[in-house]
């Protein structure tokens, strides 16, 4: 089946002082219709980067994409669109939800502004049937009294019924695809499972394929089909969430695996040290500073991301072995 | 305070800044060295005339030679400046110190008679305060003082607030040190940089309001050449001798905005936050 | 809402009573007394204790007070000195030219800042930028009595512009007045518009940073949208706070420019009075000026709860 989204060989830079420096690098990935697709790493590892960058919402400058191709249905490289194609796009075909569902609304318009704001620029209803729209989709997020919701403002409704807000904007064109950068980071434990739970029905309802970004394995294994594992910016591992469950390859999702767990006798285990900092980035394998299994020549020479079993990539010298001793 | 220095050099707006309070300072301090003339001297045959190699800025309507009055003038500037916001700064401290530490009633009775201060326009306080005392040097000062103090206060207060909340000072107060010990050695510190921002700004405010002042005929008395004073009385001849408004026009403005070139930029710099 | 304006007003009173207490008292503290400013250093005994009891100089100072109240409070702020004119009158008759000024000095100023602050914080540190920062800090540092005396002096020397003499009134005649009103207005607006175009400028930066804007371009918005419907709206509540404050500055700027351009308004009011030493008048007027600068505050935070929904009006 085709993809509804395909990135090739993505590169974001920072523009410093007098400097460029990259911050994603190497990113390929595929998402089919229907599919829920995950990205999955620690902060700051560039998966909000990544999927600004599929909105065209990067802030430049300092950010900026320096290589890579991004198609949207096969043929639309959204790189390329003009501004005025990707607004057209945007909010319409993608969509995108926030990780702080608190500010991410204009505290000074209404929901029924914000929700109708949508509809204005994509569509060309009228004003009844657009109102009739949102009350559809507030209803469809799974919100009561639609009617009296609408009249509200930002600040009078808790933070899971502005992210159901959130996903009824997101939802109300019908997109194709909706990104979720951290959906359910800033919701406590029940309300999360129920906006995941809301996230799956509306993507049988409505076929629409769901790019989730988090750093949490749990929401992965909950909603995904397959996931990417982002390191330092860059895709580590990607495979099918089975496969990266039961065989992981790369030590850091090993790692991220067990931190997951944690045996109930111990301390949850966590990977030692922190992400290295743009300025400080190793030459070679980004993970090196913080593995265990690191070898000389890791910190030479950045690995290459290759297939290591059916449908599953991995981006580490343990499996590059002969090519190793090559070099 | 190295760092700071530092950013100020990358910053060409803030050196401007600093070159022009420089310039003019050195015109405040030095400035009988500098001028050819006496300020007050009359020239009686040469009233109204035109720069030239003896009267640089010209003179005016009874042959004061302007360029001296000038230089005088910003010697006035500056010590009105300094010894009023001095004034206004030093009860700023002193209230909002006291307010913001204990935020009681003395809090509360401090600041209602600063919004009492702040609900009057600040020329028109000033206006008021030297009608009553009577319009010379010591009175402008003392109502200019008066005038800035609202502002100083709530900076220093809302700072004083904001250091309290932090953490090492709960743990200062909780190993038993004593009040007053902790304001000086703890949040006196922290006040500064707002605290100097303010000055730097409240400086070429006071600066204006005396010009203010003394254009309305309210502040410095002639003969003593205060710049506001002389644009007042050039209004009558500028027509037919334009550089007797000019001149002290220009070292108002010059002044002034220097002054608020080097605030902003300290401001900037000292608060990155507002950039 | 209408409660939320009430209770405010009645919050007022306080400060009110505080103003028109240290007016009273800073009046007290004029050396030399009333009559003999009047009546010079000659005059009798007798004569001296006739006026004295009618201006109630006779009474204990708490009684002064009351009773300058009590008047002002039932419309009677006494008589001038000089004229015996009295002095409410006078203050509202000369009011209207004096909030005319204030007004379209305002207006100027919005006109110029606003669009100035929106167009450098979209072209935040580049020239563009730098040179609205420049022209803001002339505004500010450009005292209005200097670029006054200096635009006169450039209209009339290169093309002989002199404004129009002999106040109208904007009733009478419109055209004319708005002719001499526009000077002076643009002189005072200048002062204000630099300090409003840098609050515009942070302001619509500091909301742009905002997580919310992100959500109005993810829905597909043009930045025209997202600046003037959005960034612009949410930026406008600092920037009241800011013409709040700047309003108190006109309002006294009004005092200098009204005596340069002779216009016949509250300020020159205020001045002359001093000038003649005749104080009540001073006094009334001064009162009449801060309460109105704080009501205008008053009105500015009512639009500030109306503007942002997140004020309760409780
Ligand atoms: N405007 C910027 N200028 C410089 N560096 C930036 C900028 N925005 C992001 N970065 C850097 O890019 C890296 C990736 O950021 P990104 O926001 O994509 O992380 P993330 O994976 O989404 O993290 P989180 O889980 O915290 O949301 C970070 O290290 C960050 O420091
Ligand atoms: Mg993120």
């Amino acid at each position: 089946m085709a993809p509804i989204l395909q990135i090739k060989d993505l590169q974001i830079d920072v523009k410093m002082d007098e400097e460029v420096l990259n911050v994603v690098k190497n990113i390929n990935l595929e998402i089919g219709k229907r599919e829920i697709y995950g990205i999955v790493g620690e902060s700051g590892s560039g998966k909000s980067l990544t999927s600004l960058a599929i909105m065209g919402l990067l802030a430049s400058p300092p950010l900026q994409v320096s290589k890579g191709e991004i198609f949207f249905e096969e043929d639309k490289d959204l790189l390329k669109l003009s501004s005025r194609e990707l607004r057209k796009i945007r909010g319409n075909k993608i969509s995108m939800i926030f990780q702080e569902p608190m500010s991410a609304l204009d505290p000074l318009f209404t929901i029924e502004d914000q929700l109708m704001e949508s509809l204005k620029f994509h569509t060309k209803l009228s004003k009844k049937e657009m109102k009739r729209a949102c009350v559809k989709i507030i209803e469809k997020v799974g919100i009561p009294r639609p009617e009296q919701i609408m009249k509200e403002y930002p600040h009078q409704l808790s933070g899971g019924m502005r992210q159901r807000i959130m996903i009824a904007i997101a939802m109300l064109c019908n997109p194709k695809l909706l990104i979720a950068d951290e959906p359910t980071t800033a919701l406590d434990v029940t309300i999360q499972a129920q906006i995941l739970d809301l996230m799956k029905e509306l993507r049988d309802d409505f076929e629409t394929s769901i790019l989730m970004i988090t750093h949490d394995l749990g929401v992965i294994a909950e909603t995904c089909q397959r996931v990417a594992v982002m390191y330092a910016g860059e895709i580590v591992e990607e495979t099918d969430v089975v496969s990266l469950f039961h065989r992981p390859k790369h030590p850091y999702t090993k790692g991220l695996l067990k931190s997951m767990v944690g045996d109930r006798s111990d301390a949850l285990y966590s990977i030692p040290g922190k992400v290295p900092s743009v300025e400080q980035m190793p030459k070679g394998c980004r993970f090196v500073t913080r593995c265990p299994e690191a070898m000389d020549i890791c910190e030479k020479v950045s690995p290459d991301d290759l297939e290591v079993a059916d449908n599953h990539r991995c981006k580490c010298w343990l499996y590059q072995k002969e090519m190793a001793n090559h070099v | 305070m190295k760092e700071i220095i530092a950013r100020l050099k990358k910053d060409k707006v803030g050196i401007v800044g600093v070159i022009g309070v420089g310039l003019v300072l050195v015109l405040g301090l030095f400035g009988p060295w500098l001028s050819p003339h006496d300020s007050t001297e009359m020239y009686k045959e040469h009233m109204l005339e035109g720069p030239s190699a003896t009267y640089w800025f010209g003179t005016d309507e009874f042959g004061r030679d302007i360029f001296s009055r000038v230089v005088e003038g910003a010697r006035v500037s500056l010590y009105v400046g300094l010894i009023s916001v001095g004034i206004g700064a030093s009860l700023g401290f002193v209230f909002g110190l006291i307010a913001g530490f204990f935020q009681n009633w003395i809090d509360n009775l401090i600041m209602r008679i600063m919004d009492i201060l702040f609900a009057f326009p600040d020329i028109l306080l000033a206006l008021t305060i030297v009608a009553v005392l009577g319009p010379n040097l010591e009175n402008t000062m003392i109502a200019i003082g008066i005038v800035f103090t609202p502002v100083f206060t709530r900076t220093v207060r809302a700072a004083v607030i904001a250091v309290k909340e932090m953490e090492f000072i709960t743990s200062a107060k909780a190993i038993g040190v004593k009040t007053h010990k902790v304001i000086f050695r703890h949040v006196s510190p922290n006040v500064l940089a707002p605290f100097i921002v303010q000055s730097t700004l409240a400086l070429s405010g006071a600066i204006l309001t005396e010009a203010a002042l003394s254009f309305l005929g309210l502040g410095i008395q002639p003969p003593n050449p205060s710049w506001g004073a002389m644009l007042n009385e050039s209004r009558q001849y500028m027509e037919i001798a334009p550089w007797i408004a000019i001149f002290p026009a220009l070292f108002i403005i010059v002044t002034i905005f220097c002054f608020n070139l080097l605030g902003d930029s300290l401001r900037d710099l000292l608060d990155p936050k507002l950039k | 809402m209408f409660a939320y304006i009430l209770r405010r007003l009645l919050m007022l009173i306080p400060v009110l009573f505080g103003i028109s207490v240290f007016i009273f008292l800073i009046m007290k503290m004029i050396p030399g007394d009333v009559v003999s400013t009047i009546l010079g250093t000659e005059a009798t005994d007798e004569a001296r204790s006739q006026l004295e009891k009618q201006f109630g100089l006779n009474l204990p100072i708490y009684q002064q007070y009351l009773q300058w109240m009590g008047g002002v409070l039932t419309g009677d702020f006494g008589v001038s000195l000089r004229t015996g004119k009295p002095i409410l009158g006078d203050i509202i008759s000369r009011f209207g030219l004096t909030l005319e000024l204030t007004l379209l000095s305002a207006f100027i100023s919005w006109i110029i800042a606003i669009p100035l602050g929106i167009v450098a914080a979209l072209k935040r540190n580049t020239s563009t930028d730098f040179g609205v920062r420049i022209i803001s800090l002339l505004g500010v540092s450009v005292p209005n009595f200097a670029l006054a005396t200096l635009l006169l002096l450039v209209l009339s020397l290169a093309f002989s512009y002199y404004p129009p003499a002999g106040y109208v009134s904007l009733f009478e005649e419109p055209m004319k007045n708005l002719q001499m009103m526009v000077l002076p207005a643009f002189v005072l607006g200048t002062a204000m518009a630099g300090a409003v175009m840098r609050m515009t400028r942070s302001s619509i930066l500091e909301v742009l940073r905002q997580d919310f804007i992100r959500t109005i371009r993810a829905k597909g918005a043009s930045e025209r949208i997202v600046i003037f419907n959005h960034a612009l709206k949410n930026a406008m509540i600092p920037i009241l706070t800011i013409i709040g404050m700047q309003i108190g500055t006109l309002l006294g700027g009004t005092v200098i420019i009204e005596q340069i351009f002779s216009l016949p308004g509250l300020g020159q009011m205020v001045l002359t009075a001093i000038n003649q030493r005749d104080y009540p008048v001073v006094q009334g007027a001064v009162l009449f000026i801060a309460t109105v600068f704080v009501l205008i505050n008053l009105f500015v935070d009512v639009l500030y709860s109306y503007l942002d929904p997140r004020i309760t009006y409780k």
